[in-house]
């Protein structure tokens, strides 16, 4: 069977990072991570930071304070 | 004639960014649709305001019914009790994950704008230049230095961050919130000062750019677009050029307005996914998608 890759003439540990990067896993495990960390900032509380601050106008953001 | 007008018109329908214009019109005002806002002069206390939304959407906006995530991310890093924001920059990874720079194409009210403001006419549009590539950079340099940094270290007497991207650069905030409040809101007009001038002139210069520069903004400053840049190549919504089918031409490369060729990275971290090259590829070669394409492109690695 004839071998034919994109990746030929790259290094084996480029290559192999090639393939992690370019699975669809990755980005599966990342999105979870995130959700992960998502949950323990609200469980730290961090949810209600965002609230108070997005809940008054932002005199920074609209550029008076 | 007929039919070679026939044909140009087909070609005009096929290539038009007005499908896209219009999902992006609907997404912002769905997350701007608290008129009474406007009206009143006042923003949104619901509580939706917990929530980020994926674009780069200014919460002191009077329509905004969630938060900004860069808005948040400095909130919280520079608060008195969190130094590291575990929720917000969750929810980047997690939207980034899952889509990466398609929020900018798609769901970003700011972008939308400046997306509308390219279309106005002008004889000479700059589609690149000398250190082009180079000021792409800068956009890490902000969300790094303005973003992160700066809310962190630079505190008041109570441990306190200022958000200063926010106060010394946003131009969506000026536009979305600060001219909205001020017109609708007279005690504003009274507050108003040498940094509203400022972030006024920011803006306008902003605006006359993206005149003549497709989304100048996204391209060099966006510290968010800087975040979903890094997860182009990583997440599950990816684009893929079919070798087999690419002839080369060149069509998807000289149609992409931010500059990429998709026939050398198809996931490009200055890609916004906004569709134009698997329009305009004669061959269908370039295509999208979740699981299937995804899953043939492992397949085609490995033989």
């Amino acid at each position: 069977m004839s071998v034919r890759s994109a990746d030929s003439g790259k290094s084996a540990p480029r290559l192999l990072l090639c393939r992690i990067l370019s699975s669809r896993r990755t980005g599966i495990v990342l999105a979870a991570a995130g959700l992960c960390l998502m949950g323990f900032g609200i469980f730290r509380g961090e949810m209600q930071v965002v609230f108070d601050k997005a809940v008054r106008i932002c005199m920074e953001c609209i550029g008076i304070g | 004639m007929a039919e070679d007008n026939k044909k140009n018109t087909k070609k005009k329908n096929k290539t038009s960014e007005w499908p896209r214009h219009r999902i992006q019109l609907l997404w912002a005002f769905l997350t701007n649709s608290y008129l009474a806002g406007f009206v009143q002069g006042k923003i949104y206390t619901g509580k939706l305001k917990n929530l980020c939304v994926p674009g780069l959407n200014c919460y002191s906006c009077p329509g905004a019914l969630g938060s900004c995530p860069i808005g948040a991310l400095q909130a919280v890093i520079g608060s008195r009790n969190f130094k590291l924001a575990f929720y917000v920059s969750g929810f980047l990874i997690f939207v980034g994950a899952l889509v990466g720079r398609f929020v900018c194409g798609w769901l970003c009210p700011f972008g939308l704008i400046q997306d509308l403001l390219h279309k106005i006419p002008f004889p000479k549009k700059i589609r690149t230049f000398r250190g082009e590539r180079l000021l792409r950079k800068l956009k890490y340099v902000i969300l790094i230095l303005f973003v992160i940094l700066l809310p962190m270290f630079l505190t008041d007497i109570l441990g306190q961050g200022s958000p200063w991207f926010c106060k010394l650069i946003c131009p969506a905030g000026t536009l979305e919130g600060g001219i909205p409040l001020v017109l609708f809101n007279s005690a504003m007009r009274g507050a108003i000062g040498w940094l509203y001038a400022w972030k006024n002139i920011l803006l306008i210069i902003l605006i006359l750019l993206s005149v003549l520069i497709y989304r100048p903004f996204c391209k060099y400053l966006c510290p968010l677009g800087a975040v979903y840049s890094v997860f182009n190549p990583l997440s599950v919504f990816r684009y893929r050029v079919d070798k087999e089918k690419c002839t080369s031409c060149g069509a998807c490369a000289r149609a992409c307005k931010m500059n990429c060729d998709p026939t050398k990275n198809a996931n490009d971290p200055e890609c916004i996914r906004c569709g134009l090259c698997k329009k305009v590829c004669p061959t269908n070669a370039v295509c999208s998608g979740w699981k299937g394409e995804a899953k043939k492109t492992e397949k085609e690695a490995a033989i």
